[in-house]
């Protein structure tokens, strides 16, 4: 062999070498149930569950997880910077709920979760599902810049989905939990930034026990919007938004409580607008603060009960009127 | 020794490939089975898991199935590969006939299947079909009897519904009292020789291309929808068909076979251009009797019948 072509079959080899590093995932660090149980999956990571993560990087379940103790999480984010790919795989609690809207029960209660975080930042976690679990599916009350895409959160005992900070959330599949299908709670403990904004975009929330989202009452610094997405069938209201808001585009059909609530309960002037809905079949179709939400180009159909509040800016149709209270 | 050396990144690369995952591909489909339950030959049964194709699949019985999902919570990554059945819908060419009765990939009666990534093509009874709370995206469905249909509770994003025999996305699955709740969004349908897509009662359409379609282009008759911002244009029947308590805005309609709108009267539209062309025999922009809410350009005008 020619020293030239030694020369380029070694740098040949070595490229391939560090291909096969990145084939073998170096960097991603593997999670499934046989390492949950050993512990060691990260240094702080103890055996048994919880999972727990306490540093930046990037992991990947490489088989499903499941959870026997109902008061224990399976994954615990203690670090910043962190993105979690469920990699399609399930991650299981112990409790099982049936049934749908008001008729969602759960056999069992607990404290655990599916994948819990608390006063972090920078969390992502996507494509895969979590069910089961009795304090929620993904529980993040207090994470900022989070995101969440392609999560299937359903039959937990408590929401499917828990946040509490700004975050992104795009392509969930929210159904049958016994809580509300996205809580959002608005403390500000533990954050840096005390502005949260959650979007949800293009998903489905639907046959949850009570609100298909919930947000708690804020002092006008949160707001959440919901962007061509369904709410469909959940026990009471379709939105119960206590803060600031937006809902565009998107159809609120069937829900036992109102259609969409939005800022008529914060004891704070919320801004919000509602473009572009269908909104049938509610208890009633809106509630809205009285000054400071505007609404326009909605269709708000046939609802039970009346609608009251918000300001149209625009023509909307209202059980076959354009006029709307 | 460079050979060897080669080799034995890519054995190291290979047995990392899966990631967990369960590889589906022909070897394992038609000689053991891909899976623990799954006997050889087709359909390759998937129960709850994971799932990643690591090679085309090619099924030559045109009764047979590719893909049959037999519990909840299934994931299928088709990792670029295509699964191909035997049926073709030639373009140029004659109306496709729907050879068979295999689909590419369906399942039970079980919710949550994800399928993305990939192509399915050539399955006369249809590409994907599947039941509530599936998601579908990145994937092109071609050539079938149909090109995806979901039901209750379904998400179908940036998926190629083209030249099938029936229609290219459907979200109601049988009845008219199923696909309720479908999120159906920025998908291209095209060429298909029924209805480009059909949406149930709560589903959101919006950002999809329908165009060349045999029936209409978005046909949404039954129960209460939000449709936003679609691009529909020649189509052999309606361009918009939508419900009582439906708002269709923001749509550019043009140059289809029948109306452009075609609302119930208890529907509401804004903001949409809407064009005839009576040559393709468009009868007229908007039927008579839905809510104007303004803001819409028809045929060149700024009123609307």
């Amino acid at each position: 062999m020619s020293l030239s072509a030694a020369r380029a079959a070694c740098l040949l080899t070595s490229l391939l070498l560090a291909a096969g590093d990145a084939l073998a995932g170096a960097g991603v660090i593997e999670i499934n149930q046989a390492r949950a149980l050993a512990g060691g999956v990260t240094e702080e990571d103890t055996p048994g569950y919880p999972v727990t993560i306490g540093f930046p990087g990037s992991y990947r379940l490489t088989g499903p997880l499941h959870v026997a103790d109902p008061n224990l999480s399976a994954i615990e984010i203690t670090g910043n910077d962190v993105t979690l790919d469920l990699n399609g795989f399930v991650i299981s609690g112990p409790i099982a709920c049936q049934g749908s809207g008001s008729a969602v029960s759960c056999n069992g209660s607990g404290s655990g979760a599916g994948v819990f975080a608390f006063s972090r930042e920078g969390i992502a976690i996507e494509n895969g599902t979590v069910t089961g679990f009795g304090s929620g599916g993904i529980v993040l009350p207090t994470v900022e810049s989070c995101r969440l895409a392609r999560i299937n959160a359903v039959a937990n005992r408590g929401a499917g989905i828990h946040l509490g900070g700004s975050c992104e959330v795009d392509g969930v599949i929210v159904n049958g939990n016994r809580g509300a299908g996205i809580f959002v709670s608005t403390s500000d403990a533990g954050l840096e930034s005390p502005i949260d904004d959650v979007v949800v975009r293009e998903s489905v929330l639907s046959r949850n026990l009570v609100e298909g989202v919930f947000t708690t009452s804020a002092s006008g610094r949160d707001r959440f919007s919901l962007v061509r997405s369904t709410v469909w069938a959940n026990g009471l209201a379709g939105l119960d938004l206590r803060t600031e808001g937006d809902v565009l585009d998107s159809a609120i059909l069937g829900n036992g409580g109102g259609g969409i609530r939005l800022g008529a309960n914060s004891a704070d002037p919320d801004s919000g607008l509602v473009r572009g809905n269908a909104v049938q079949g509610n208890a009633f179709g809106f509630l809205f603060d009285p000054n400071h939400v505007g609404y326009t180009h909605n269709n708000f159909g046939v609802n039970a009960g009346a609608s009251s509040g918000g300001v149209p800016i625009g023509p909307n149709a209202c059980g076959g009127d354009t006029v709307c209270p | 020794m460079l050979v060897a050396a080669v080799a034995a990144v890519a054995g190291a690369g290979t047995a990392r490939a899966g990631d967990g995952r369960i590889e589906v591909n022909q070897a394992c489909a038609v000689s053991t089975g891909c899976t623990p339950s799954d006997t050889p030959g087709f359909p390759v049964a998937l129960p709850t898991g994971s799932y990643v194709l690591t090679g085309n699949l090619v099924v030559a019985d045109p009764d047979a199935t590719a893909i049959f999902v037999t519990e909840p919570h299934v994931w299928i990554d088709l990792a670029g590969f295509t699964i191909q059945g035997p049926n073709t819908c030639p373009n140029p060419g004659p109306l496709c006939a729907s050879v068979g009765f295999g689909h590419g990939i369906t399942s039970n009666p079980v919710p949550y299947t994800t399928v993305k990534n990939g192509i399915v093509r050539g399955f006369g009874s249809g590409g994907i079909v599947l039941r509530e709370h599936a998601r579908v995206e990145n994937v092109l469905a071609s050539e079938n009897g149909g090109g995806v249909r979901v039901n209750d509770g379904s998400l179908v994003r940036r998926v190629r519904a083209v030249r099938n025999l029936g229609t290219g996305i459907s979200g109601l699955l049988r009845l008219t009292t199923e696909g309720k709740a479908v999120v159906l969004v920025d998908n291209l349908v095209d060429r298909n020789q029924d209805t480009g897509i059909v949406a149930g009662e709560g589903s959101v359409v919006a950002g999809n291309l329908s165009d060349g379609n045999g029936g209409a282009g978005i046909d949404a008759f039954v129960g209460t929808q939000a449709i936003h911002d679609n691009r529909v244009r020649k189509n052999g029947g309606n361009g918009i068909r939508a419900s009582a308590g439906a708002i269709v805005e923001g749509n550019t309609v043009t140059e289809n076979a029948a109306l452009g709108l075609f609302l119930n009267g208890t529907a509401a539209y804004g903001f949409n251009v809407i064009r005839t062309d009576p040559a393709l025999g468009g009868s007229d922009t908007v039927n008579a009797g839905p809510q104007n809410l303004g803001n819409n350009l028809c045929d060149g005008a700024t009123t609307c019948p």
